[in-house]
């Protein structure tokens, strides 16, 4: 693998190791269950795709790199109806009050 | 190897503190969620040691339908419910002697084997079609073994059945996000299965992934409140749960009268008499782990959704 396609791979994976710690920081202090499914949603699909990224130049293997792409828009479609599950969940047990 | 040896140590670690904490916490739910956190965790722990197939089971059945089942039997008990009163101190004991006595023996086992060095044994695979080592040992070198799990699980439905059926029956509105997911989901979600169970022969996957899979999308379509005609009726489902382990021994007497042992498939027929057995065991594993989903869930409506 040529050095600029490692050096790409590493930065694609070091962005990724970013949004998903952001993330984490985000579920950790946000003070309601709609604000950490907001900054979920949206951190860990861009660190998801990013690591995708960052992996298929790893594979040396076509399908398996067209594999890795599907997950990550499979693991898309999927985590949009399930926030919404979770929100109407935490709407319906009365959190999501919180108005500054 | 370093960095490895690194990320090991602390997923091991994980492992345990998770394990403490999900013993100890009163809230049941937050106990279900950390069970379901756990199993993952050991699912990337099978995958550090080199064992796809396990890894695949253990994420889809240990994590996945068994974290549904505890969930949903949480929601037949009420929101958020509390362990009442503590351990009594004999159920400790006996807990402690069965860990000591567990923990024990693998660490005499993985000791002996660290200490004589011993490398790897001969590899497994490789008799015939069955080049994956784990379908290999479990189809064909341990058949029977396997033969008896599935009637372990057919036995499990049926001790559940004895305790009372719920009736079942859809709850309030279901969700439209909820109807579209199942939509999205349940086709693709067969396919896979399809796919797990016809590579477990050569590659990753085999009966029990494909059947976990299968079972997740029964109870995505049930939780959807999707009706699933073949399973309506109890004769419907206690034939479908049984036609696994039925068929399955059905094999292991024919080759005998074809001249072998029981379950020793005569070397021509191994792969297709193998496929047979996992395609409908994977079936009926999914139907019992659906089954048993719907027998342990909250009480329906009314009953008039059973047929």
């Amino acid at each position: 693998m040529s050095l600029l396609l490692e050096a790409l791979s590493v930065a694609l994976l070091l962005g990724s190791a970013f949004f998903f710690i952001a993330g984490t920081v985000a579920l950790i202090r946000f003070p309601d269950t709609l604000c950490r499914l907001h900054a979920l949603t949206k951190a860990d699909n861009v660190g998801l795709g990013l690591l995708v990224l960052g992996l298929m130049p790893r594979t040396g293997d076509a399908a398996a790199a067209g594999l890795l792409l599907v997950i990550w828009i499979l693991v898309l479609i999927t985590s949009g109806p399930l926030s919404a599950l979770l929100a109407g969940a935490a709407l319906r047990s009365g959190e999501g009050n919180h108005r500054p | 190897m370093i960095p490895g040896l690194v990320l090991d140590a602390l997923l091991a670690a994980i492992l345990v503190a998770l394990a403490g904490y999900l013993l100890r916490v009163p809230d049941l739910f937050r106990a279900g969620i950390a069970f379901i956190v756990f199993g993952l965790l050991v699912a990337a722990a099978w995958l550090r040691l080199e064992a796809p197939d396990l890894a695949l089971a253990e994420a889809a059945i240990g994590a996945g339908i068994t974290g549904a089942l505890y969930l949903n039997t949480l929601a037949g008990m009420g929101e958020h419910p509390e362990e009442t009163g503590p351990a009594s101190p004999g159920a400790g004991f006996l807990s402690g002697i069965l860990a000591l006595g567990l923990g024990g023996t693998m660490a005499l086992i993985a000791g002996n084997l660290v200490l004589s060095g011993a490398g790897a044994s001969a590899p497994l695979g490789g008799t015939g079609k069955l080049t994956n080592p784990v379908t290999a040992v479990l189809l064909d070198v341990r058949a029977y073994d396997t033969l008896l799990e599935t009637a372990v699980l057919v036995e499990a439905l049926i001790g559940i059945w004895v305790l009372g059926r719920t009736p079942g029956g859809s709850q309030e509105v279901i969700p439209p996000p909820l109807r579209w997911l199942v939509g999205m989901l349940a086709p693709l979600m067969i396919l896979v299965a399809g796919t797990l169970l016809w590579q477990g022969t050569a590659g990753t996957g085999g009966a029990f992934q494909s059947a976990a899979i299968l079972a997740a999308a029964g109870i995505l379509a049930r939780l959807a409140g999707v009706r699933v005609p073949l399973l309506d009726r109890q004769r419907a489902q206690a034939g479908l749960a049984s036609l696994g382990t039925g068929v399955f021994l059905a094999i292991g007497l024919g080759v005998m009268a074809a001249g072998g042992a029981f379950l020793e498939y005569p070397a021509r027929w191994q792969g297709p008499l193998v496929l047979t057995i996992e395609a409908l065991a994977a079936v009926s594993i999914a139907v019992v782990l659906v089954l048993l989903f719907e027998a342990t869930g909250p009480k329906g409506l009314s009953s008039e959704e059973r047929a």
